[in-house]
């Protein structure tokens, strides 16, 4: 085996299948059906409102089979994953997706159910949304989850939405949300987007957020605190307690950013830190695919008083007691069952038992935010890896996360001196760096960046945290080999004391397109082919 | 910098200072602020005709690394903005002290420029900041 992934480069070059296309070609030949008389009449206007009906045929791509299976490997060949690479973007928790979530995500009686299918069709399906929901609060220590949100920021803005709502009710009008700088950068956006004005608390050079500190931005203008926890430098707020009390006490909610869930996963509940409004990243941290193999979930959970102002529509379990369940139950937001006719219709037994349905009775409701339940298959993801795992190992998870971390931490610490600016204490799952080090070798963070991915790995985060100069960010998670690990530091190693300047500034050269320019890309970005 | 010390500068790296041709003030960000953001792509220009605070947020910069807040170094009333930042924002990289200004404006209180930076502090500033 090389002493890293990274040696050549093999590329095939792909053009859109539009362009591939040949008159007349088809993936599939169906044959004539051999029918000659056939009830439908031949003009389309008779079924069809002249209008909606095309003059030309739709331009589809005419391409044989080979060639779309050609088209999309080669395109994923280009492409860096964490299926292909370590991935150890920081703040990202790219962990491994464990297979086994898609073999069974992908079974037949899942992927193909149609979201408006009536409850009484659909019982386990329900089942695993509520026992997921259950779990999380398990793991979390509070009282209910929502689905809802389809994205880690989306859940931020259900949870800013719903501490609105609070104080709309109580006839209150709270403006401020405070954000410490050290917690997540899409915080002062939510609060923004949710009618509140973020107000930045500045941490100071020891990383965290020093309840002292917090005291003189209270007032009774203050709705709640967005905390990361760990923060984004991947340190764990040690006065999260205090900070909460203090918000508690001037009838403020503490929100906290979930992003960094996976360092105290199964080991801690943020119930016991005071935090009253979670978002769960499940395309972090409980394995499901991330970005453009999402959709991702910001599954939200808040404390019991704020399990009325959740969104709607959520699965809600019936005591089914005999033949003696009679509430009329809404599906869906607007098709009514008859859950008496429904445990017939199943063949059911009457006596007791849980029977799922989908209600929107939620009395403070912030409304709906999605336009199902949730999305299911990563939900369902979400749920095989707990399961796949076992409650007893759920907290090795974070355990190795935060070992793997401080490995690299201590390793790298030693070849970048001095760039630890947090080198005393130890990090949770992800630490950072900043640039001196590397800029003592003449290098820079982007070209350190750059760099790793001819060596085989994806770059770290970086320039983020912004009050970390040339921050790196390296997050490896607990999938990771030591061996995989240990490369990555050879490979930073060797940057560092080999690499001539006249390299840095080229790399990658190894991958199908080389440097981008950035400042095009981002001022005449193209979109299209 | 500027040779004859008429530029004074804040701690979040902004400039005020008056233009030897025009003899009216401007703003804009300064040659290390510039540096430490990287290639600018996009501006957020402030409103003409607006008046500011000391401090208050009046515009933003994006950079290749990421976007940075402009702040107001002193309380002024904007005159009018340099609109060639829309279409040109790396003027800010290749001049930052001349056609990459952010603003035309006029101080409301111009001894107010006094508690800010001369060239000299501010490179001290810097120096003792960002070793």
């Amino acid at each position: 085996m090389p002493k890293f992934p990274g040696i050549r480069g093999f590329f095939l070059d792909e053009v859109p299948l539009l362009r591939q296309s040949s008159r007349g070609v088809r993936g599939v030949s169906i044959p004539d059906c051999g029918l000659k008389k056939t009830g439908l009449k031949k003009d389309e206007g008779a079924y069809i409102n002249k209008k909606f009906i095309r003059k030309d045929p739709p331009n589809l791509p005419e391409v044989s089979e080979p060639s779309v299976v050609r088209h999309f490997t080669r395109l994923s060949s280009w492409n860096m994953c964490v299926d292909s690479v370590f991935y150890p973007l920081g703040s990202c928790t790219m962990k491994y997706n464990p297979k086994i979530n898609e073999k069974i995500a992908g079974l037949e009686n899942i992927k193909n159910i149609h979201p408006e299918t009536p409850s009484f069709l659909i019982q386990p399906l329900l089942k695993i949304i509520h026992d997921f929901n259950c779990i999380l609060c398990e793991l979390t220590g509070l009282a209910e989850f929502s689905f809802a949100p389809q994205a880690g920021a989306a859940g931020e803005f259900a949870g800013l939405k719903i501490i609105k709502k609070y104080f709309d009710m109580k006839g209150k009008n709270r403006k401020k949300i405070l954000v410490p700088d050290s917690s997540h950068g899409t915080n002062p956006a939510s609060s923004v987007l949710a009618g509140f004005t973020p107000v930045e608390i500045k941490t100071g050079n020891a990383g965290t957020l020093a309840a002292e500190a917090l005291e003189k931005y209270i007032s009774k203008d203050v709705a709640g605190i967005m905390i990361t926890n760990p923060n984004t430098f991947g340190i764990f707020e040690k006065d999260i307690r205090k900070i909460s009390d203090i918000m508690h006490k001037n009838g403020s909610f503490v929100y906290m950013d979930g992003a960094n869930f996976n360092a105290f996963l199964g080991n801690a509940r943020v119930s016991d830190m005071g935090i009253d409004i979670i978002q769960l990243n499940l395309h972090k941290t409980f394995s499901t695919p991330h970005g453009g193999g999402g959709p991702g979930s910001g599954a939200i959970g808040v404390v019991e008083s704020l399990k009325e102002y959740l969104p709607v529509p959520y699965v809600k379990a019936v005591i089914k007691s005999g033949a003696n369940v009679k509430s009329g139950v809404v599906d869906n937001g607007h098709i009514k069952q008859d859950i008496k006719g429904a445990i017939k219709a199943k063949g059911l037994k009457s006596g007791s038992g849980l029977f799922y349905v989908t209600a929107a009775d939620k009395k403070y409701t912030i409304g709906r935010m999605a336009p199902f339940l949730c999305s299911f298959a990563v939900l369902v993801r979400a749920y095989a890896y707990l399961l796949s795992l076992g409650k007893n190992n759920i907290g090795s998870v974070s355990e190795i996360a935060v070992l793997n971390a401080n490995y690299v931490k201590k390793k790298l610490a030693k070849i970048l001196q001095g760039s630890d600016p947090f080198e005393e204490g130890l990090c949770m799952h992800e630490c950072v760096f900043n640039d001196k080090a590397i800029e003592e070798s003449g290098v820079s963070t982007l070209e350190l960046a750059k760099l790793l991915i001819d060596y085989g790995f994806h770059p770290p985060t970086v320039y983020f945290p912004k009050n970390i100069h040339g921050a790196i960010m390296i997050e490896p998670t607990e999938t990771e080999s030591i061996r995989t690990i240990d490369s990555f530091i050879k490979a930073v190693e060797e940057i560092k004391f080999k690499v001539k300047k006249s390299r840095a500034v080229k790399s990658p050269q190894k991958t199908k397109i080389g440097r981008v320019n950035e400042v095009l890309a981002n001022k005449k970005p193209v979109f299209k082919y | 910098m500027n040779k004859d010390g008429l530029f004074y500068f804040s701690k979040s790296h902004e400039w005020i200072g008056k233009d030897s041709n025009s003899n009216k003030y401007r703003i804009g960000i300064s040659d290390f602020a510039q540096s430490e953001l990287g290639d600018v792509v996009y501006v957020f220009l402030p409103e003409s005709g607006k008046t500011y605070r000391k401090d208050e947020k009046i515009g933003e910069i994006e950079s290749v690394k990421s976007v940075s807040e402009i702040y107001s170094p002193a309380d002024i009333k904007i005159i009018s903005i340099n609109s060639n930042l829309n279409d040109t924002p790396e003027l800010i990289n290749h001049d930052p002290f001349g056609a990459g200004y952010i603003a035309e404006v006029e101080p409301l209180n111009p001894a107010d420029l006094n508690i800010l930076m001369d060239d000299n502090s501010y490179r001290i500033f810097i120096v003792s900041h960002h070793e």
